[in-house]
């Protein structure tokens, strides 16, 4: 009787493959089973994989690699658990943390529990708490998107900072287009369609955030991945009906992402800076006036000032080459 | 000790009275088993300290950080959370009551594991909430309590986090704050506080003082000193007119020159006083701090017969807090003028909504669903009255109001307007 899946999507992790292991031997124990989903790596990983000896290790190989959302979702329709959870390849978890994950959804018997992290950067460890942070208590899932103007649980859009009822389903799919922040999504549909969930302080999960391999540092076309993100969970608001307070924080959180992206762009391609200002300045035309309004309103004046550049219409004169020359002799 | 625990975590002594009466009313979750913790930052009278379990000092914990000058550090926060635990026994469930933001950016985040009641005692928490709070700690907070100071109004504070403001009887305040039952004679002064940043330079202060010292003896009819002290804590030597004139206290951490300076001019002697709470003048005057607004809501509450609290010129504004609190002591408290005449505010049937007006200019993007309001008031008549600043309305596409009303400007700094427009012009700076 499987009682936990663990799901790891992986992809040339090699360096890192020794701690996971080991993060899982410590956490093995009957019922439990790791489901290490190695999605196309080239390195050692494979290898590595391979001739691990962990009790409950399971490893499924995808030949050609599919991105995280398809990797995990082969690791779900192998799951078997009673509770699934995740683990990204690069990350860790403390020995007992899983037992003390499943026996919190247990007790407090609600479809899903969300835990804080430790921040990994070298040696430097920082927790961070989760918003909601009433501890240990059964919470109406829905509630938890807001507030509008704080961080909420959305804000915190972690898979592997949760463990969650199996019998969710199809709620737990991942879209297999986004390469980077599926998460999103994923977690505003959790959090409006499933009923209850909870937050227990475990400080169990460490989550490396200098890992060259990390997806959010490589500068190609998966970067923009997040307007595709974002515009899924403004569609999904839309054809559900839901209030004009929840659509108001997502457009909120894009503008903040959107306005983040652009002014670390610098390691993107030109080309690709030229279609993250163009798709920007596309999905601003798109929102209400009086909803962008509404934002901007509270938006810092350098915030205000790079919409206002987005949003202006462009010199016919101006080819886009000089146009970044000119924004780069501006700064 | 696992037994459940409330902290009560007071920075001045009016939210010590304030937290000792709203503990008194019932407001707070304590019952009989729990044990009560007092952490104040100023010396609470005797009849407060007996009212809690353990009383702490700001200073013995934490010295030498100060309650509203510390942010820990997030890295930081789990050590100081065992740290405290353990130093003070919180093992139980745990209850924390702050007095503003201070707190809950400082207590709030370090103790994860409590809910918290922010219980406010001033009118600059009237105002929206300034900042961003500390992850974790939003959610944790259950209700928001304030001193009654303006019945008709309640503070926008937390506005977004839905929680409703519950008031605190005033009744109970007078005998918490140690205020002595003698007939109300003299008067008081309120200086600025070194403990809140003063909003006003120091000449600028000077000059309030003196004016303000003079034109509280003319309104005050000479009324002689029922009990002439020994000499003590006088502040001018020199002819002193025992028995003439009515006495006169300043409470401050400084004592402005200028107030010295008129003082000996005038012949008058000036107790200088710790605390503001421990004399029972028959007026007081003074900036729109706490203290005025306390003194102001307990005179207009009838709970200190005898008493009339009169306002100085709002002044320069500074920033956000401050400007509401001096928008609503404007709207609310008699002022004093140069003359000594005292003049009674234009009663304020819409000073919620003026507040929250305000509110939304001064956080527009946490509280837009404000901006009605906003609207409907600036289109208003009492709408130059609130002091908004014309640039930053514009900002906002929000109509500037016309100044039809001048605002009353007695006893303001005078000197060189900052930006050479006629006063009467726009609203504020």
């Amino acid at each position: 009787m499987v009682v936990l899946s663990l799901i790891s999507p992986v992809r040339d992790v090699a360096p890192y493959v020794p701690d996971l292991l080991a993060s899982l031997t410590a956490n093995a124990r009957p019922g439990h089973e790791f489901l290490v989903v190695d999605d196309g790596s080239t390195d050692a990983t494979g290898d590595l994989l391979r001739r691990a000896r962990v009790p409950g290790l399971r490893v499924i190989t995808r030949p050609e690699p599919g991105g995280p959302s398809t990797a995990r979702n082969t690791g779900l329709a192998e799951a078997a658990g009673r509770y699934v959870t995740f683990l990204d390849g690069d990350d860790w978890i403390r020995p007992g943390h899983l037992a003390d994950l499943v026996a919190a959804i247990e007790t407090l018997d609600c479809d899903f529990v969300m835990t804080d992290h430790v921040e990994a950067r070298g040696t430097e460890r920082l927790l961070r708490t989760t918003p909601e942070a009433r501890a240990r208590e059964r919470l109406p899932a829905r509630a938890a998107i807001l507030p509008q103007h704080d961080k909420s649980m959305v804000d915190y859009p972690f898979t592997w900072a949760g463990i969650y009822r199996r019998s969710l389903g199809p709620l737990l799919e991942f879209d297999p287009r986004l390469h980077t922040a599926e998460d999103r999504p994923w977690f505003w549909r959790l959090y409006r369609r499933a009923a209850s969930f909870a937050v227990v302080p475990l400080g169990g999960v460490f989550y490396r955030r200098d890992a060259p391999t990390a997806l959010t540092r490589i500068g190609d076309a998966r970067q923009l991945h997040y307007f595709d993100a974002f515009d899924t969970v403004l569609a999904d608001l839309a054809a559900d009906g839901e209030p004009d307070v929840l659509r108001y924080k997502a457009i909120r959180n894009y503008c903040a992402i959107m306005a983040n992206q652009i002014k670390i762009e610098s390691r993107l391609t030109p080309a690709l800076r030229e279609a993250q200002r163009a798709r920007a300045a596309a999905t601003l035309r798109g929102f209400p006036p009086e909803l962008l309004a509404s934002v901007l309103y509270g938006a810092s004046t350098e915030r205000r000032e790079l919409f206002a550049e987005l949003l202006a219409p462009p010199d016919p004169a101006q080819t886009p080459r000089s146009a970044r020359r000119a924004r780069n002799s501006a700064r | 000790m696992p037994g459940p625990v409330l902290v009560c975590a007071a920075t001045t002594r009016l939210a010590v009275a304030a937290h000792t009466a709203a503990l008194t009313a019932g407001l707070l979750p304590a019952g009989p088993s729990w044990r009560t913790v007092l952490l104040a930052a100023e010396e609470p009278g005797p009849g407060i300290a007996a009212r809690f379990g353990t009383v702490l000092r700001w200073d013995d914990e934490f010295g030498p950080l100060r309650p509203d000058g510390w942010t820990p550090r997030v890295g930081d926060l789990p050590v100081l959370e065992r740290l405290l635990t353990d130093r003070w026994s919180l093992t139980g469930p745990l209850h924390l009551v702050v007095d503003g933001i201070a707190g809950l950016r400082s207590l709030a985040p370090i103790l994860s594991r409590a809910r918290i009641t922010v219980c406010v005692s001033d009118l600059a928490s009237y105002g929206p909430t300034p900042v961003r709070l500390p992850v974790g700690v939003g959610s944790r907070i259950t209700s928001l309590l304030h001193l009654d100071l303006l019945p008709g109004a309640s503070p926008v504070l937390l506005h977004e986090y839905d929680r409703q403001p519950v008031p605190i009887p005033l009744a109970a305040l007078p005998a918490l704050l140690g205020v002595p039952a003698d007939p109300p004679h003299g008067v008081l002064l309120l200086g600025e506080s070194l403990t809140r940043r003063a909003a006003l330079p120091q000449a600028v202060e000077d000059r309030l003082t003196a004016t303000a010292l003079r034109a509280a003896l003319r309104a005050r009819p000479a009324t002689p000193d029922p009990d002439p002290p020994p000499g003590d804590g006088d502040l001018v030597r020199g002819p002193r007119r025992r028995g003439h004139g009515p006495r006169v206290w300043f409470a401050g951490e400084t004592v402005p020159r200028g107030l010295v300076r008129e003082a000996r001019r005038l012949g008058v002697p000036v107790h200088v006083v710790a605390d503001p709470w421990s004399v029972r003048p028959a007026l007081v005057v003074g900036h729109a701090g706490p203290e005025l607004a306390a003194y102001a809501a307990l005179a207009r509450a009838g709970a200190l017969p005898g008493t009339a609290v009169a306002a100085l010129g709002a002044g320069a504004l500074a920033g956000g807090a401050e400007r509401v609190a001096a928008v609503l002591v404007d709207r609310t408290v008699p002022r004093l003028t140069g003359g000594g005449r005292i003049v009674a505010p234009p009663p304020a049937a819409d000073l919620q909504e003026s507040l929250r007006a305000l509110a939304y200019t001064l956080r527009p993007g946490h509280l837009p669903e404000l901006r009605e309001d906003a609207l409907r008031h600036l289109a208003g008549p009492s709408a130059p009255r609130s002091r908004f600043p014309a640039a930053g309305l514009a900002a906002l596409d929000l109509p500037v109001p016309s100044a039809g009303t001048r605002l009353r400007r007695v006893l303001s700094p005078g000197g060189r307007p900052r930006h050479g427009r006629p006063v009467a012009d726009q609203p504020g700076p």
